[in-house]
């Protein structure tokens, strides 16, 4: 065998903390719980590899190449890992340390960046969406989707494009109604404050207000601090560091102003990002400890509804769902038994458990965007073990989720199921709807799509 | 630092056997597989190709017999004794895109699978059938069925329920030459004629082939199962009533013993409400109901003769997991408590527990190094964790010294070097203390029958001088084959 | 004889047919033995020569006797292992093992006679294997000698071991083609304190078929259970051990499962079942090999054969292993075998000869011309290793080795 030896000049490269890394012990749980590695099967595209590459790079045995670069990329940043790791391995920090590190010392082809740039043009922010909202539910009415989709006009489009397309979601006519501060009839409990989001906000306004209507039916007075903006997640996860920080002081003093107890969020990406604003502002004297403070207030709806039992009467919903565990919530903020344990107390309701249950669905922020093929294989298996259930509907509890599930439901013919926020079924039992009802607006949704 | 590159020639023949996404080159990434779950020991394959198919694994073995390539098979890379590290200049063939689950014979109580599929994925693939798979590595959410082959790996409940040998009954293996061979049966009859090879294959390290599918024995779940934590003051009042369960008759599912320190470590990693004390044994029995429990019963009182201060009894299928979860996470948790530490997996005769405990003990304290211990007290199988620091200079060395002096320790009190980990590259060096020369020539012999280019996962199981130096029991005595210029010694 | 005589001594040495019998007592003189026979004798080691007649026959130069490699060597009965000497007779050692209620949990044949290096190269499993899984499943340590005269420690003496190659597998059910077993170390289990056994007979065999799965899949403590066929009727033999309280309500389960066919206490043997088909005058006798669920057809085909003035009394063992004695002509008796490993070749079973009675001498006992083993290049490769000049037992096992 002829071989040669090469000598490895070092270049660029990422630099992380020893007792970070050190963490990990190589002992390989994290592999099948990664969706990269259940995918591909190599341990470049695992946690323990990446962390491997991460370790090589600050100990000055690889540089910080495209290849690194690559890998780094393909992880959709669920945390799944995290969940499975026993010897407490903070990847979290490590991926996003390294995000923020390869942003700035390498740089990406042109289009990747200008797509980039749009992504992060519009998504967070809320107004923006909204004024993306009307051309779009005109796109989705007017019967041009339902053409452009059938003579399959959309493979000529690029196939990042081709999977915006396909996950938007329908789109309300008036996605500019603003919600109103709702009180409860008899206010028993805290005030609490509410996150609207980005996404929730301009798409998924019937969530908010499914939200505050169980709020307050459980007692809570709830208000809505305007002008919110984005929490920043997006920034977070792909290592825009210094945008990151701004979206999340703007957060922090908003909120601050509204005088809550608690802030509540029912998006699980949002959550768990505004959890970590302590650690993101760690270095800023003047913000860290107003930033720690505003995070011990942020709590999922599933958590603040869970720590009192609901007296307000609950009708009978009879219905069998799955539930999803969005990544964000189960094992980013190891939020797993709550939500269970809230559709657990609506009778009738018969819940499902899905195979490979903390497996992400290809979501992931804007990842199904920037890796659609990826994304699509992850959420046509989900599909797959959703119609295993046989189920008649799927809820989860994060917005970037349940658009990435009904795509999926879209590709595989399987349209006429509906997704629901879990909020939604609480509402929709408090409230007393019929399964009927309930189905009646996902139904509406679906006949435009066809 | 330097590493080496393939020819391009090579490099080319084994992107046309496994196309351009099977085959992995670049520095970054082949370096990500130069270590399995020991890292102590590394080295930078040449390449590393990723195959999905037998045929695949047969065309880059058999470039690499051509070559006189060394290859080495590997799995998840969870392997506790660096079987699955990289010779150098070698190619890892990574068989986790083999994953799929081939076929279910329940009638017969079989399953047919690639080796790329989890040992926790066959059990869930029968589960609902009332059947599981029984040998149960504390990693089986991640390793696979051709790492468990290779390594003849255990568990817990192979007291009762036996290693994976006795639970394979045949499997499609690519020997060193890149021939395809079924050893046993394909279709999972017992006994059929000629030599025992899957009995020698299995546990052989993969140093005689790679095993690209297996038929399995599944085995029906028992009626009812029970699972008790005992808690003791001393260790040699756990293992007196492990004795005493043993001497009674029964012969449980399991018994798993822990220390403090692994208890300290389960504990933050998964919060299993384990009373925190010197000595936890974990007894699960299973089988009829009418028969557990009248033997838990007698558990219980013989653990209340030993002086249990505190028994308690799962209560569901939920408390029952998080007892289990507790325990396979033990080796992976000790980074919660060191930065570094090295588990070794010795053998002993159960009756030799409190001595080779207090002796522990003793060396823990001469050396100054942290012992924890996780074990399957049942069957005398240690693993004792060396915790250590690796920036602190020389600790690491005195670490590995420490471990293997532990071994030895086994093997001078009748025991074994590795009841289930495999020997590795780790232990190689320690195989002359348990045989003498002539039964590693024996060995030898069949590692010569099956691949006497010395391909398949060189330079591990066996000492080399390389390695390991000079022998310790008495003069070499070189294999015919070696001493003709055939095979080298490795 | 003389050269015998200086190596194991007079009282060692024997002639039977012409044929010198040496009996080493240790294994050095084994050693010895071997490196004197390098010359280019043959060598067959016996036991007890209870299986002597299994697979071809071999015309060796000499036997080299185990006998005196006797005895229980060692009894760790608090670590549940013992080594023994090959040459030690099964039911022997298992009378010693008794003194602490403990035995090597295998019910192998003619145990009064057959030794355990008989057993060990012959791989004869009986009806405990269901329970307590095979032989290779119990051995856990071995020396043998190998044809040069080295003498090889394999395995060790603690239950559970996987350092180096298991060796003691390989060798087991090599027919003493690899080397000589001097020595054997077992992982024991507990005698059963309270048994009881049961029979279930029916004239057809379909209900019985079935209630032998749903034992096998109903969790119950079965020690033992072999289907087999009566005069006329067909029988389930059933033992179960497990304590007092759970022997009383698997009766009550098996008559439940039993639905109408009736069940009786056992009022035989049942370990002597498989060992009186050899005692059956005349008879030849097969070991079948198949998948479980093929087992009661067999049978079932077996009892048919009677139609045809042809008696065939089969045993089989839910594990996969039929045993059946045949009493036909001998033109009747090669056709039957052709049509069984025929009919068990697509399904990966076997057909072997244990006895030949009427048989035809032409009848291979392993099926060589039809069927080789898949591996047997690498058995060869493995053979010539262990015995590049062929001196140990040459051609007895499957394919020639």
């Amino acid at each position: 065998m002829a071989e040669m030896l090469v000598k490895i000049e070092p270049q660029a490269s990422v630099s992380l903390p020893m007792p970070l890394l050190d963490k990990c012990v190589h002992c390989g749980f994290c592999l099948p719980a990664c969706p990269t590695y259940v995918l591909w099967g190599d341990e470049m595209d695992s946690p323990r590899g990446r962390i491997w590459m991460m370790r090589k790079s600050t100990i000055g045995e690889a540089a910080a190449d495209a290849n690194l670069q690559k890998h780094i990329d393909n992880c959709l940043g669920c945390m799944s890992c995290m969940t499975a790791c026993p010897s407490g391995v903070e990847y979290n920090k490590l991926i996003e340390e390294t995000r923020a590190q390869i942003e700035e010392s390498t740089s990406r082809p042109l289009p990747e960046r200008l797509f980039r740039w749009m992504l992060f043009a519009t998504f967070p922010h809320p107004q923006r969406l909204k004024l993306l909202g009307v051309p779009i539910a005109l796109y989705q009415r007017s019967g041009l989707q339902a053409l452009a989709r059938r003579i399959g006009l959309l493979k000529l489009l690029p196939k990042r494009l081709q999977a915006m397309e396909a996950l938007m979601p329908t789109v309300p006519l008036n996605p500019f109604r603003t919600l109103m501060k709702v009180s409860s009839v008899k206010t028993t409990r805290a005030r609490v404050g509410m996150l609207t989001g980005c996404v929730q906000d301009a798409y998924f306004g019937h969530v908010n207000a499914a939200t505050m209507r169980v709020l307050a039916a459980v007692g809570y007075e709830v208000v809505v601090p305007k002008s919110q903006g984005c929490c920043g997640a997006l920034m977070v996860h792909s290592g825009l560091e210094h945008e990151a920080k701004a979206y999340a002081k703007r957060m922090i003093a908003k909120f601050e102003e509204a005088g809550v107890d608690t802030v509540v969020i029912n998006a699980a990406g949002c959550g768990s990002t505004m959890k970590e604003y302590g650690y993101l502002l760690r270095d800023d004297a003047a913000w860290a400890a107003r930033a720690a403070a505003f995070s011990a207030r942020c709590k999922d709806v599933s958590e603040v509804l869970a720590e009192l039992p609901i007296e307000a009467a609950l009708a009978p919903l009879p219905l069998r769902v799955a539930y999803h565990d969005a990544c964000h919530l189960s094992h980013a903020q190891r939020i797993h038994a709550e939500p269970r344990a809230l559709l657990a107390q609506i009778p009738s309701l018969d819940v499902a458990e899905m195979a490979e249950a903390s497996l992400c669905c290809g979501s992931a922020g804007v990842y199904n965007l920037l890796h659609p093929e990826t994304a699509e294989e992850l959420g046509d298996r989900k599909v797959q073990h959703l119609l295993d259930t046989h189920a008649q509907a799927l809820v989860s509890a994060n917005p970037g989720c349940l658009l990435q599930l009904q795509a999926s439901l879209r590709r595989n013919g399987h349209a006429e199921l509906p997704t629901f926020h879990m909020v939604e079924l609480l509402d929709a039992s408090l409230r007393g709807l019929s399964v009927e009802s309930l189905l009646k607006r996902h139904n509406q949704g679906c006949r435009r799509d066809r | 630092m330097a590493y080496i590159v393939m020819d391009a020639t090579i490099l080319a023949q084994l992107k046309s056997a496994v196309g351009e996404h099977g085959l992995v080159v670049d520095r970054n990434q082949v370096q990500t597989y130069e270590c399995d779950g020991l890292t102590n020991f590394r080295t930078t394959p040449a390449a590393v190709v990723l195959p999905r198919t037998t045929a695949e694994v047969q065309a880059v073995v058999r470039i690499c017999a051509e070559h006189a390539i060394p290859f080495v098979a590997r799995g998840a890379g969870t392997g506790l004794s660096g079987g699955a590290l990289p010779a150098e200049g070698c190619i890892v063939i990574g068989l986790a895109r083999m994953n799929c689950v081939l076929s279910v014979d329940l009638e017969n109580a079989r399953i047919t699978v690639e080796p790329g599929v989890t040992n926790t994925q066959v059990t869930e693939r029968v589960k609902a059938a009332g059947y599981f798979y029984a040998p149960d590595p504390s990693s089986q959410t991640v390793c696979t069925i051709g790492g468990n082959i290779a390594e003849n790996a255990g568990g817990a409940h192979c007291l009762k329920y036996g290693f994976t040998v006795t639970h394979v009954l045949g499997c499609e293996v690519v020997l060193p030459n890149g021939e395809v061979r079924w050893f046993g049966s394909e279709h999972g009859v017992v006994d059929p004629p000629g030599y025992d090879l899957p009995g020698v294959f299995i546990g052989s390290e993969g140093t005689l082939g790679i095993a690209t599918k297996a038929v399995l024995r599944i085995v029906r779940r028992p009626e009812t199962v029970q699972t008790l934590l005992a808690a003791f003051h001393t260790a040699t009042d756990a293992a007196q009533t492990v004795s005493d369960i043993i001497a009674a008759g029964m012969l449980p599912a399991a018994i798993e013993m822990m220390d403090r320190l692994s208890i300290t470590a389960a504990e933050a990693a998964v919060h299993a409400r384990y009373p925190m004390c010197e000595a936890l044994l974990l007894v699960e029995l299973d089988g009829p109901r009418a028969e557990v429990d009248a033997q838990i019963r007698e558990v219980r009182e013989l653990c209340s003769m030993n002086n249990a201060w505190e028994q308690r009894l799962a209560q569901t299928e939920a408390e029952r997991s998080l007892v289990w979860k507790g325990r396979k996470a033990a080796f992976a948790a000790m980074g919660r408590l060191a930065s570094h530490y090295i588990v070794q997996d010795g053998v002993i005769p159960r009756t030799a527990l409190p001595m080779v405990l207090a002796k522990m003990q003793t060396m823990s304290e001469e050396t100054g190094l942290r012992i924890a211990n996780v074990f399957h007290a049942g069957d005398g199988n240690l693993h004792p964790m060396v915790l250590y620091d690796a920036s602190v200079p020389g600790e690491e060395d005195r670490a590995l010294i420490l471990s293997y002096d532990i071994l030895r320790l086994c093997v001078d009190v009748g025991g074994s070097i590795t009841g289930e980990h495999g020997v590795g590259r780790e232990k190689q060096c320690v195989m002359s203390y348990m045989f003498h020369e002539p039964d590693l020539a024996t060995m030898l012999r069949v590692r010569h029958a099956f691949d006497p280019q010395n391909l398949s996962n060189p330079e591990k199981v066996f000492p080399t001088p390389r390695l390991c130096g000079e022998r310790r029991h008495g003069a070499y005595v070189p294999h015919p084959a070696e001493a003709a210029g055939i095979a080298e010694v490795f | 004889m003389q050269q015998w005589i200086e190596i194991v001594g007079a009282e060692g040495v024997r002639a039977e047919d012409r044929v010198a019998v040496v009996a080493p007592s240790n294994d050095e003189q084994v050693a010895a033995v071997l490196q004197r026979c390098s010359q280019g004798l043959s060598v067959t080691a016996t036991g007890g020569g209870t299986k002597l007649g299994w697979g071809n026959a071999v015309d060796a130069n000499i036997r080299l006797n185990t006998s005196r490699l006797s005895g229980v060597r060692e009894h760790s009965w608090q670590d549940l292992t013992a080594t023994v000497g090959a040459g030690t007779t099964w039911a022997a050692m298992q009378s010693e093992l008794a003194m602490h209620g403990q035995r090597v949990a295998l019910d192998p044949l003619f145990a009064e006679r057959a030794t355990v290096g008989g057993v060990l190269s012959t791989n004869d499993c009986g009806l405990l294997r269901m329970r307590y899984g095979s032989l290779r499943d119990l051995v856990i340590g071995m020396t043998i000698v190998l044809a040069d005269g080295t003498i090889a420690r394999a395995g060790g003496k603690v239950v559970k071991n996987v350092a180096g190659y298991d060796l003691p597998k390989l060798i087991t059910g090599s027919f003493g083609t690899l080397g000589i077993i001097t020595e054997a170390t077992f992982r024991l289990h507990p005698l059963q304190k309270n048994t009881s056994r049961f029979r279930v007979r029916s004239e057809d065999v379909v209900p019985l078929a079935e209630l032998m799965h749903a034992l096998v899949t109903s969790g119950m403590s079965l020690e033992a259970m072999q289907f087999r066929n009566e005069a006329d009727a067909f029988a389930l033999d059933v033992e179960f051990a497990a304590v007092p309280e759970a022997l009383a309500e698997h009766q009550q389960r098996l008559r439940a499962l039993a639905g109408s066919l009736p069940v009786q206490a056992c009022d035989h043997d049942m370990y002597a079942v498989r060992e009186s088909l050899f005692a059956i005058e005349g008879a030849t006798v097969l070991k079948l090999t198949t998948l479980s669920t093929k087992l009661a057809a067999l049978v079932a085909g077996f009892a048919q054969l009677a139609a045809s003035g042809i008696t065939a009394s089969a045993v089989a063992d839910p594990a996969g292993v039929v045993m059946v004695a045949l009493i036909a002509p001998a033109a009747g008796l090669a056709t039957i075998v052709e049509d069984l490993r025929a009919r068990l070749l697509g399904i990966g079973g076997s057909v072997v000869v244990l006895q030949r009675g009427a048989l035809p001498i032409e009848v291979d006992p392993w099926n060589d011309a039809v069927q080789l083993p898949p591996a047997l290049d690498v058995m060869r490769a493995i053979k010539h290793e262990f015995d590049p000049t062929r001196l140990l037992n040459p051609g007895r096992f499957v394919g020639g080795l």
